[in-house]
């Protein structure tokens, strides 16, 4: 290595000040180094030493982006108190975790969608067959409220329920061999529903394809009629404002 | 649910996810099977053109979270934010191979990806900020072999080396600067008590390293 040619012009430290940042270098510095090829290897040494520190060191012991997500959603399983205690000193860290708390606030509605819904956040329930109505539910009149197509002979009413809501279903024949889907729609706890106009959508489900909607319409007092529909594989939905019911596998 | 579908056609899907997305953006009923089976085929089946229309489907959307997110209006980041829209598929890819990707609800699947938004958004924000100006590039080399024992060593060991050799004082100038690459001129606002101006930070900053070149210098042979 080259010897400094005055070891008495700059210290030590004013040589690691102009490896930092030679910008803000005293002139008399910057002139004994322009001078001084000693200096200048020094200089050198010095800047790529640190340039390798920070290479090295970078972010070596912070959290990944995962965990601080999962920490912000309170998601973070493990090593919880190592992070915790890491916050506390890496303003780094700190201001990204500022940063994934206003991401994640920025909440968007279609993340919440998980099954079919009228309105965010609707639950879509599976109706079930009913071979007897549960205590507590009021049992519809389908044969006589039912709304009539007035031809053929109906089948007999079907009787669904999901929760507390009671759904009558009726397949009457129409010409050409099609047939007429009659439905009521009633409620022990919501006597009121009889009154609304409720969203009522059936599906065609054929081979190969997804279900097809094939009819759209609202209840009138508490009831609907769809059709005529040729035979084949049918699902209904009936769409109240705060959950679906489907009966699926409809049949004629 | 996925199940149900499991027969149709992509192009049926596609045009039937569209529509459900658009009744459910528009606050009427809508259903995510369509949307859902998409994924399925992409995700469980690996089918590529399954993947081709999940991307189409779902670029815009995690392109506009991804220009929302905060990162993207702190710094100017390397990459345009389209690119990163991209390595948000490109994550959920490579994840998916390892640990498959929960495809059990469309909510769950989207969750997935606007988290991945923040996961890449982050390290945007890490690679900017260990940028170095392109003539300091080239002076960066691994200490010579000859001269020192550092060699290549994982950040852990040479921090473990540095905390033998600082202060505390020193120890908390060091991890600013070369953990969290705060410059030099920004330390006084960050620890004043420690370092009140620029001059403290340079003094201290140069004693430390030229007390770990001399300490971690090889005897000469």
């Amino acid at each position: 290595m080259e010897p400094c040619i005055d070891p008495t012009a700059v210290t030590q430290e004013q040589l690691g000040a102009y490896a930092a940042d030679p910008s803000d270098a005293p002139p008399t510095v910057v002139g004994h180094i322009a001078a001084c090829l000693g200096c200048q290897q020094e200089v050198r040494e010095m800047g790529s030493f640190t340039a390798y520190l920070r290479q090295q060191l970078y972010r070596f012991d912070c959290p990944p982006p995962e965990n601080l997500t999962a920490l912000v959603a309170g998601t973070l399983e493990a090593a919880r108190g190592s992070i915790d205690a890491h916050m506390l000193t890496c303003t780094r860290c700190q201001e990204e975790l500022s940063l994934v708390t206003a991401a994640l606030a920025d909440h968007d509605p279609i993340l919440d969608w998980q099954a079919p819904t009228a309105v965010s956040g609707a639950r879509r329930l599976l109706a079930s067959l009913l071979e007897a109505l549960p205590p507590g539910i009021a049992a519809p009149a389908p044969a006589l409220n039912l709304r009539s197509a007035g031809a053929g002979s109906p089948t007999r009413p079907r009787i669904y329920h999901a929760e507390d809501v009671t759904l009558a279903l009726r397949v009457t024949p129409a010409a050409h061999g099609h047939h007429h889907l009659e439905g009521m729609l009633s409620s022990a706890s919501e006597p009121t529903l009889a009154m609304a106009e409720i969203p009522v959508r059936l599906y065609v489900q054929e081979a190969a394809a997804p279900p097809r909607l094939v009819a759209e319409d609202t209840t009138e007092g508490g009831t609907f009629l769809l059709g005529p529909f040729p035979s084949g594989h049918y699902e209904l939905e009936v769409h109240l404002t705060d959950r679906i019911i489907a009966v699926e596998d409809l049949v004629w | 649910m996925a199940g149900v579908h499991s027969g149709a056609s992509l192009d049926d899907l596609v045009q039937r996810c569209a529509d459900e997305r658009a009744k459910y953006g528009g606050g009427t009923s809508a259903d995510p099977r369509y949307c859902l089976e998409i994924f399925r085929r992409a995700l469980v089946e690996g089918a590529s053109d399954a993947w081709s229309a999940m991307y189409e489907a779902y670029y815009r959307m995690v392109l506009g979270w991804v220009k929302r997110h905060p990162a993207a209006k702190t710094v100017e980041l390397r990459d345009s934010l389209e690119a990163y829209a991209h390595e948000v598929f490109e994550r959920l890819h490579f994840s998916n191979r390892k640990h498959p990707v929960d495809v059990s609800s469309l909510g769950a699947i989207l969750t997935y990806l606007h988290t991945s938004v923040n996961w890449v958004m982050l390290d945007a924000l890490r690679q900017k900020r260990r940028e170095v100006p392109l003539e300091t590039v080239f002076e960066i080399a691994l200490p010579d072999d000859s001269d020192n024992v550092l060699d290549v060593m994982s950040g852990q060991e040479l921090w473990d080396l540095v905390r033998q050799v600082a202060t505390p004082r020193e120890l908390r100038l060091a991890h600013a600067l070369w953990v969290e690459e705060y410059r030099p001129r920004e330390i006084p606002a960050l620890l004043p008590e420690d370092f009140p101006d620029i001059q403290e930070v340079r003094r201290c900053s140069a004693n430390l390293v030229d007390r770990l070149r001399r300490k971690y210098r090889r005897p000469a042979q």
